[in-house]
Parts: structure tokens; C-alpha cells; sequence
């Protein structure tokens, strides 16, 4: 990975992102990481003039606080959602609540992060909200270099040899294979694979990468799971 | 006693006015009871009367019809020879008003009834009943009869109501006062006790015999809530000492790191510090989550829950990070074991009891999840925890000497209470003989 150091979760595209916050200081470090990765960031202090922002268009991820002056954000998401706007939303959070997630989903949010939220995080998760392929594309059959998953008949093969997965390996897999590219964080894939909302003690999520490496990579010329430090896992062909 | 409420506080108390309404309501009762004691004895007497007087002039008033004037004066003669009691009266009196026949004088002679005072030879006075009728060719005739026994029969009635009537009301009074008092008494000694105890002194109860009352089964509801508030307060006071505790160290610690990378801003020692305060806000987070847990407002969106299904996911998610540990992950699940609840804090509880079995079990040994419709039993072949200790690791931030220096904050337990309490699961841990087993009993209306 000799791209790692210099982009180090950078999969390309620059993605038009409005930023709701009204802490100036987390509103800044965030902007600043965001700009940082290529993006663009359009700010809003509070409720209205993010309703305001929102309604304007053009922003491809909104990343809303969900308590802001004026107007809160689950209200926020809620008037956008009314207005006909299905941009992602990622809700952030400083309460821990664990009904507040379904609460923020509830009102229109796509993903949904607790303060405090380690930056590679947040950046993982808006790339995969942005590229998320419409729904109504269907695909079956996943494919990787010469790694292929057929979605219909539960089968893996990598240069034409068959993979046995277990199932839960090979839902792990195909959340990775499906986000060909991008970075997925432990917790995307805590929440996304195994349902598990809350971050376990034991290196659950690294135990589970290693073993399923060690039946995809192993063995073949090319690896295609790679690890990327202290942002999460990324498949994809070239180094 | 009511030392500190003044002298007249029972007559504002619930008792005295539901004693007073009570009064009322048994005088009405009584006075209903006299009324109809009344009709039956000195006002069937009156009746008896009134109709003696209608027969008799009934009987005069067809003498009278037969012989004229001189038959019904005969007539009168003959009745009041015949009558020896001295109850009848008559009075046949001329067009003039002159009295031609009877034993009454000076009265109306206007048709209708009325009751009259009779001077007697005797000098005393009788009441009498009269009626009175003008007769066709001019003069009037008056019937009457005596109502001394009936009005001495009301006059005894009367007398008897009114003593019974004062009865009642004194006994009554005295039953309110007592009971007001008494009831004034120990609403006072509570209150005094709740007093005690808005004022800081949190071991004072409320006085309350066993089986006693509604006051006293009011006084031991109270005690329980007391007792409860009081636990809460102790379990407050313990969680701040704790988070003091237990959240200086980590803090210092992360201080030395800041300052190793103040003196040389490496990457490992900057990483070292983020690290450090990754920590701690893991330890607010659960600190957190423990006590959003403990205050039950998650039971507001329980649904129902596919235990079994978490303990598969569960134990799938777990059994690579046993295996790493030479363990193996032995399970025995039943389908179809469900009951009421948060299924992403039933998930955490039970990942959180695998996790330390998994922690704690001894290397290459073995961790067994079962669920049943007994409920859930985590096992591990580690050292286990000594008796003594069981109960404790439930606490925040109790950490086993053993375990102080393996990682982990002290809180996973801490949390797998405060979601067992929530959902009404009972939580007891057991010597495995060796290792610990951690047994879950589900409620029963699950």
C-alpha cells in the first residue's frame, strides 16, 4: 500500500457535504479533516439555516447534530425529509441513548454516530453513504479483481477455485465487496454484519478480517483485503 | 401525641368529618325509625279516632234523617250514657247556636275537622277531635273524640327519640373525637418521621406494626420507598467515590503521557495519549449507558425478542476470538426462547458475559452458552470468583485483585446487572467447580 500514508482513506471523488453544528470548535475540526480528504464542506451553526442550506441542494451527504439552536436536528431532518430531499443523513450525538439511534433513524437519518467519534469514522461513513448505489439496482453477482461472489447462489470463488464461507463470513464479505474501495470501520461493521451496537473489548471484529483473509488472500498472488491503520478494512484490487 | 399541631387539629381531620357525616346520617336514620314508630302506634290512634268520629256522625246524621233534631238529641243521650270511658263528645246545637243535646259547648260549629282543648269537670285539660257538620234545617252537630292516650302516647314517643336521639349524638361525637385523635396522632408521628427525614436523617421510618392497619400498611409502603430512596442515595454516593476513584488514574495516566510527548512529540507517544483519552471516554460512555440503563426509560420501546437468536449471533461473533484463545466456544441453545425487551441491550448483556468468560476462562479451556426456557447459563473452567466476591463484580468499577492487570474498565458486569434489572432477569453467579457460571432465570410472563 504505497498510497496509504498520503491518502490515507482517500478513495477518490470529492463529495459536497453540509455540515450542521453549532459547536464552533467540533464544527471547525470537522470542516477542517473533511477539506482535508478533498472534500467540500458547507457550514451551518443552526437548525434554520441548515433547514435553509439543506432545502438550497446540491449537497451529495449531510452530517446534522441532533441538538442545534433554533431548531434541533431531529426536527431539522424531519422538515428536509418533508421538503422531498432524500439526501443522506448522519446523525451526530452526544448522548449514548440507545433508543435515540432509532429515533434518528426514525426521522429520516441514514447512519447515526455518538460523540466522541474518531474522524476516520465519520469520513468512513460518509464515503459510503455517498457512493451508496441506488436502490433499485440489483445486482448478482459481486466481483473484486478475480475474486466473485454470487449473490443468488451463495458462492464464492477467487481465480475460478471455490472459497467455503461460513454464512456469517460471507456476510462479512459482501458488506466489504459491496463497498468495493472504501474504508469500513470496525463499528460499520459491528452494526452492519453482526448487529452489534456497542464497541466489545475483545478484538472481535480483527479476529473475524484475519480469518476470513486467510481463506480469501491466502494462498493468491494478489491480496485484496487490506487493513488501514486506524480508519478500519478496504477491498480492492489494486495495492 | 400531637405536641407540635394545636389543641381542635382532630376536628380539621378526615375522621372527625367523616364522623360527623356518619352522626348525620344515624340521626336521620333514628328520626326514620320514629316516623314510622309514630304512624304505627299515636298515629293509628288519631286515625282510629277520626274514623270513630265519622261512624258516629254517620249514625246521628240518619237518626237525624228519621226523627229529626229530637231523634239524633236522643240518640246523644243514649250514646254518652253508654259511654263509660268518657272519650265521646257531642254537641247538637239550635239554628241560634243554643246547644240542644251533647257534652261540648263553645265551639265553631263551622263544617270540617279540628282539634280542640276540652276544660273537664276535673279542672284538667283533654284534646279532642272534632267534626263538625251544620244540618239542613239550620243548627250544626259536632262529633268528638278524646286523643289524651294518643297524645301521651306521642309525648312518650318523643321523649324516648329525643333521648336516644341525644344518645347517638354524644356517643358519636365522643367515637370522632377519639378517632380523630387517634387518627390526628399518627398522621402527626408520620409526618414528623417524613419531616425527619426531608431533613437529611435518612434512617428514620415511620412507626408501623406488622399486619396492622391501612395506616400501618400505608407506614410500610412508605419505609419500602424510604428504604429504596435510601439505597439509591448509598449506591449514588458509592458511584461518585468510584468515578473519583477510578477515573483519576486513567487521567493521570494520560497527564504522564502528554508530558512524555511534550518532551518528545513522537507519533507513538502522541499515540499513547490518544489512546489514554480513547479510555476514558470509553468509561464515560459505559458510565453512561449503565445509568440511562438504570433509570428504565429503555421500557418504554420493548418489543419482543428472539433470545435465541442473539445467543447464535452472539456466539458466532465470539467463538474466533476463543478460538484464538486455544478455547472452545460450546453452545447449547435452544430455538424459540424469547422474551420482552431491548434487543441491542440483551445483545450487549450477553456478548458482554461471553466476553468475560472468555477473558477470565483458562487458556485452551472451554466457555459453554446454553439458553433454555429455564433461561441462560455462560460458563467458563477459569478461576472463578471466590463467594465473597460474587455479588460485588457486579458494581462499577469493582475489579478482582486477580484481574487489576488485565484491560477492561470494571464496568462490563456492572452493565449486564443493569440490563438483567431492567428486564426483570434474575442474575446469580456459581462456582463451576471449577471456573464460574453466570445463571440467567427469565421472567415468567416472558
Amino acid at each position: 500500500m504505497p498510497d496509504a500514508p498520503t491518502r490515507p482513506l482517500g478513495d477518490g471523488g470529492t463529495v459536497r457535504i453540509l455540515l450542521v453544528e453549532d459547536d464552533a470548535e467540533t464544527a471547525a475540526y470537522v470542516a477542517r479533516g473533511l477539506e482535508e480528504a478533498g472534500h467540500i464542506v458547507d457550514r451551518a451553526a443552526d437548525g434554520q439555516d441548515g433547514l435553509f442550506l439543506a432545502t438550497g441542494g446540491g449537497h451529495e451527504v449531510m452530517v446534522v447534530d441532533r441538538m442545534l439552536p433554533k431548531l434541533d436536528g431531529l426536527s431539522m431532518v424531519r422538515a428536509v425529509r418533508a421538503a422531498g430531499i432524500a439526501t443522506p443523513v448522519i446523525f451526530l450525538t452526544a448522548r449514548t441513548g440507545v433508543g435515540d439511534r432509532v429515533e434518528g433513524l426514525e426521522a429520516g437519518g441514514d447512519d447515526y454516530l455518538a460523540k466522541p467519534f474518531a474522524f476516520a469514522e465519520l469520513l468512513a461513513r460518509i464515503n459510503a453513504l455517498a457512493r451508496r448505489p441506488p436502490l433499485q439496482q440489483e445486482v448478482t453477482v459481486l466481483r473484486v479483481a478475480d475474486l466473485e461472489m454470487d449473490l443468488i447462489r451463495r458462492s464464492v470463488t477467487r481465480a475460478g477455485r471455490r472459497i467455503d464461507l461460513q454464512p456469517r463470513e460471507f456476510r462479512l464479505l459482501e458488506y466489504l465487496m459491496r463497498r468495493e474501495g472504501q474504508v469500513v470501520t470496525r463499528t460499520m461493521l459491528l452494526e452492519g454484519v453482526w448487529d452489534f451496537h456497542f464497541d466489545p473489548k475483545t478484538s472481535v471484529v480483527e479476529t473475524h478480517i484475519s480469518r476470513l483473509r486467510g481463506k480469501v488472500d491466502k494462498g493468491f498472488g494478489q491480496e485484496l483485503l487490506h487493513t488501514v491503520r486506524g480508519a478500519g478494512y478496504v477491498i480492492r484490487a489494486d495495492g | 401525641m400531637a405536641d407540635t399541631a394545636p389543641r381542635w387539629a382532630f376536628a380539621r381531620t378526615t375522621a372527625f368529618r367523616v364522623t360527623l357525616l356518619h352522626l348525620a346520617l344515624t340521626l336521620a336514620g333514628t328520626a326514620l325509625v320514629g316516623g314510622v314508630a309514630w304512624w304505627v302506634t299515636a298515629g293509628f290512634a288519631v286515625r282510629q279516632a277520626g274514623q270513630e268520629v265519622e261512624r258516629g256522625m254517620g249514625v246521628l246524621l240518619q237518626a237525624g234523617a228519621l226523627s229529626g233534631a229530637r231523634g239524633i238529641a236522643l240518640s246523644i243521650e243514649a250514646r254518652l250514657a253508654a259511654d263509660r270511658t268518657g272519650q265521646e263528645y257531642y254537641l247538637l246545637a239550635a239554628p241560634d247556636g243554643q246547644r240542644l243535646a251533647g257534652n261540648l259547648s263553645g265551639v265553631s260549629s263551622e263544617r270540617g275537622w279540628r282539634e280542640g282543648s276540652i276544660r273537664l269537670p276535673d279542672g284538667t285539660d283533654a284534646p279532642v277531635l272534632m267534626y263538625a257538620q251544620p244540618l239542613p234545617g239550620g243548627g250544626a252537630l259536632v262529633v268528638g273524640r278524646d286523643l289524651t292516650a294518643a297524645r301521651a302516647l306521642e309525648q312518650r314517643l318523643l321523649t324516648g327519640a329525643g333521648w336516644v336521639g341525644g344518645a347517638v349524638l354524644l356517643l358519636g361525637l365522643a367515637g370522632g373525637l377519639l378517632i380523630g385523635r387517634s387518627v390526628a396522632r399518627r398522621a402527626a408521628a408520620m409526618d414528623a418521621a417524613l419531616a425527619a427525614v426531608q431533613g437529611g436523617d435518612l434512617d428514620r421510618r415511620l412507626p408501623a406494626r406488622p399486619g396492622g392497619d391501612e395506616f400501618d400498611r400505608l407506614a410500610t409502603r412508605i419505609n419500602a420507598t424510604l428504604d429504596r430512596l435510601q439505597a439509591l442515595m448509598a449506591a449514588l454516593r458509592e458511584v461518585t467515590d468510584d468515578i473519583a476513584h477510578d477515573l483519576r488514574t486513567p487521567l493521570t495516566r494520560l497527564r504522564q503521557r502528554l508530558d512524555d510527548a511534550a518532551r518528545a512529540p513522537t507519533a507513538a507517544a502522541i499515540g499513547a495519549a490518544q489512546a489514554e483519552a480513547d479510555r476514558l471516554l470509553e468509561i464515560f460512555a459505559a458510565l453512561l449507558r449503565i445509568a440511562q440503563v438504570e433509570s428504565g426509560t429503555q421500557r418504554a420501546g420493548f418489543t419482543a425478542v428472539d433470545l435465541s437468536a442473539i445467543a447464535e449471533s452472539v456466539a458466532e461473533v465470539y467463538a474466533p476470538a476463543a478460538e484464538e484463545r486455544g478455547q472452545t466456544l460450546a453452545t447449547a441453545i435452544e430455538p424459540g426462547i424469547t422474551t420482552t425487551g431491548d434487543p441491542a441491550l440483551l445483545t450487549q448483556m450477553l456478548a458482554n458475559l461471553v466476553e468475560n468468560a472468555i477473558r477470565h476462562g483458562r487458556p485452551g479451556g472451554r466457555v459453554s452458552l446454553a439458553v433454555g426456557a429455564d433461561g441462560i447459563v455462560v460458563a467458563d473452567d477459569g478461576p472463578g470468583i471466590p463467594e465473597a466476591e460474587r455479588e460485588k463484580v457486579f458494581r462499577r468499577f469493582h475489579r478482582l485483585d486477580a484481574s487489576r492487570s488485565t484491560p477492561g474498565s470494571g464496568l462490563g458486569l456492572a452493565l449486564v446487572r443493569a440490563v438483567a434489572d431492567l428486564h426483570g432477569i434474575g442474575i446469580v453467579l456459581e462456582d463451576a467447580a471449577p471456573g464460574l457460571r453466570a445463571r440467567l432465570a427469565l421472567p415468567r410472563t416472558a
